[in-house]
């Protein structure tokens, strides 16, 4: 096969033929999509679906049961250690619940994967390094606080902080906004936006928010939990007009930013 | 090392190079700025910018790759040439680069170091701290008695259920250890006491020794030290893992009384197994004495158990089990209020189960202590 055409650039990520779940027991089979730079990805599905177990096979928590993981054209899982810690390098990881290490404040918590990747760098510089992404998030005079004298909208930015902190080109989130109030939420869809535009960063979002989904997701992968299978994977305007119906009904239910018609008021 | 060496010279490299040109000073950074590179004249570019005579500075980047670190140096920067009104110019910047520059706001300046206090003021602090936590004790020991009254007056949130399962855990399920403590030490008890009044032709006299030994003091003291570190550490951990998942603000936000539901479960599981478990070592204490007198001294078993027999006496049982009911409640409170009052964090559930165990040592020291003056004073 020749083609004269400009390749495509190259995806971030590819999973092929993915099957994930637990004791050999799957929970989600057959799939398949890639992951552009730049481009942000929504991972959404009812509760049980499996979108938190695939998230763990994806950042190499989690082994899957067949089919292939690629980061930068690498199959993870086939990958030896060391270079699957260069390929952990690359993207970068902000758990549900913020997952900062308790024992040490926001400095250290996002200190602590560039001193892994850079042990010699002067006290100086690392300091430089960590308040710039403190201040991306903007929790630059937060940098001395503990996790647990923050607020949930701050940690979640100060998890997103530390997934930054290697300048990857691939973000995961796990439900970024669960537990928020809905101002906080479109916020941190904005923040996620702004880094994007600014360096280029793709995501993948696993996410229960449909008013995240309508803001921020270039292309929505629908995964099914009846038949453990997704159901459809496409950009969401394109999915509520050619959409199965489930996802057509996920879709427009609550937060398409349509508000409903009032019923007329009663005088 | 010489691999090590070896990575480091192969590491790609990155400068920043000055030049003056008049009033206006010149850094040109080239080569690679990102977090495997080496980079050479980053503190000179920051050093010069504290030069005389200096109004502007001129940036002109050239780098063959980049990540953060340029832009956190550039960052730099211009905070410390705006500190001293110098205007500055950036050029050849990478478009990626210029974006996340303008996203991070030029007075996000690092926060100050975290303060550091004079020794006088640390003391002072310390000994205002240790006064809190003294205070904070009494006050716990006044919720648990408060507790006990409800419970006495039936008017506690007391969980029956979980008492039974905190009497087997602390109890039963301790038998193997406390046995195995318990032998060993009457076993030494006996060898060593036999070594020395053998010299005199008083071996016999191991059975008081071991007998005395294990009634009074080690049978208590033992299972105490085994309970310390077994049951006082998990009850700090539980408690201290149920506050960070906010199980406890959970029970009181039902109107549960927390002390009631959570503490004096295991207060009490551990009064009603402590005594039995002291108890239980005394006996296995004393055939482990035995076991050592006649297996290694050739004592006679029948002697042996005749000469214990008749020196056993009911005070010393109840000299032991008085200090093992005082060793119980002394574990427990260290246990239960070390874990209600643990930080929020997980060092703070390691640490409490830490000071539960030294807690309960040092206050089963102090009470053995105490007890031993009591009984002197009353003849017991």
């Amino acid at each position: 096969m020749s083609s004269t055409s400009e390749p495509p650039p190259a995806p971030l990520l590819e999973v092929r033929d993915l099957a994930v779940g637990w004791e050999g027991v799957p929970v989600l089979e057959a799939v398949d999509f890639t992951v552009a730079p730049g481009e942000i990805l929504a991972v959404v599905g009812e509760s049980g679906c499996g979108k938190s177990t695939l998230l763990r096979a994806l950042v190499g928590l989690l082994p899957p049961l067949a089919g292939t993981v690629r980061h930068h054209g690498i199959s993870y899982w086939e990958a030896g250690e060391e270079e699957r810690t260069a390929l952990r390098r690359r993207f970068g990881v902000a758990f549900q619940s913020g997952a900062l290490w308790s024992s040490l404040d926001l400095f250290d918590n996002v200190a602590m994967p560039i001193l892994r990747a850079a042990p010699d760098l002067d006290a100086g510089e690392l300091s430089d390094l960590v308040h710039l992404r403190l201040a991306l998030v903007g929790l630059a005079d937060a940098a001395r606080r503990f996790p647990h004298e923050l607020s949930g909208g701050m940690r979640k930015r100060a998890a997103i902080a530390r997934a930054l902190a290697l300048d990857p080109a691939l973000v995961f989130l796990d439900e970024p906004a669960a537990g928020l109030d809905p101002l906080t939420g479109r916020r941190l869809d904005a923040l996620l936006l702004e880094l994007r535009a600014a360096l280029g960063i793709a995501f993948l979002l696993v996410t229960h928010e449909l008013a995240s989904i309508w803001t921020v997701a270039d292309r929505v992968l629908f995964l099914d939990a009846g038949s453990r299978r997704p159901l459809a994977l496409g950009p969401p305007a394109e999915l509520v007009r050619h959409g199965p119906p489930r996802v057509r009904a996920f879709l427009t239910r609550e937060g398409s930013f349509t508000p409903p018609p009032r019923a007329e008021a009663v005088p | 090392m010489a691999t090590e060496r070896a990575n480091r010279s192969a590491a790609p490299g990155g400068s920043a190079r000055i030049d003056r040109d008049g009033a206006e000073l010149v850094i040109r950074l080239s080569g690679h700025w990102t977090l495997d590179a080496r980079i050479r004249g980053r503190r000179e570019a920051l050093a010069a910018l504290a030069g005389d005579g200096l109004r502007s500075l001129r940036v002109e980047v050239v780098v063959a790759a980049w990540d953060g670190r340029l832009v956190a140096f550039l960052h730099r920067l211009q905070r410390t040439a705006a500190a001293r009104g110098l205007a500055v110019t950036i050029t050849g910047l990478p478009p990626a680069a210029g974006a996340l520059l303008r996203l991070v706001p030029p007075t996000a300046v690092p926060a100050p170091a975290a303060m550091r206090l004079d020794p006088l003021a640390r003391l002072g602090r310390a000994a205002s701290s240790a006064i809190r936590t003294l205070d904070d004790a009494v006050a716990f020991v006044g919720e648990l008695a408060l507790a006990l009254g409800r419970l006495v007056r039936g008017r506690a949130d007391f969980d029956w259920r979980a008492f039974g399962w905190f009497v087997q855990r602390s109890g039963f399920d301790a038998l193997a250890i406390t046995g195995l403590v318990a032998v060993l030490v009457g076993m030494v008890l006996a060898f060593v006491g036999a070594g020395q009044l053998g010299r005199f032709g008083a071996e016999i006299y191991v059975a008081n020794l071991v007998t005395l030994g294990m009634t009074r003091e080690m049978g208590a003291l033992m299972s105490a030290i085994v309970m310390a570190g077994r049951t006082g550490a998990a009850y700090a951990a539980e408690l201290a893992s149920m506050r960070l998942g906010e199980e406890v603000d959970a029970l009181e936000t039902l109107g549960v009384r927390v002390v009631d539901h959570l503490v004096l479960p295991r207060l009490l599981a551990l009064a009603v197994t402590l005594p039995l478990l002291s108890l239980y070592a005394v006996f296995v204490g004393m055939v482990g004495g035995a076991l050592s007198a006649t297996l290694l001294f050739d004592l006679g078993l029948t002697r042996y158990l005749e000469q214990s027999r008749l020196f056993l006496d009911g005070g010393d049982f109840l000299a032991g089990l008085g200090k093992a009911a005082v060793y119980a409640w002394l574990v427990a409170f260290a246990g239960c209020w070390r874990g209600m009052r643990a930080p929020r964090t997980a060092a703070g559930v390691g640490d409490a189960a830490t000071s539960a165990v030294v807690l309960a040592l040092v206050l089963i020291v102090c009470g053995d202590a105490v007890m031993t003056v009591i009984y002197h004073v009353l003849d017991i």
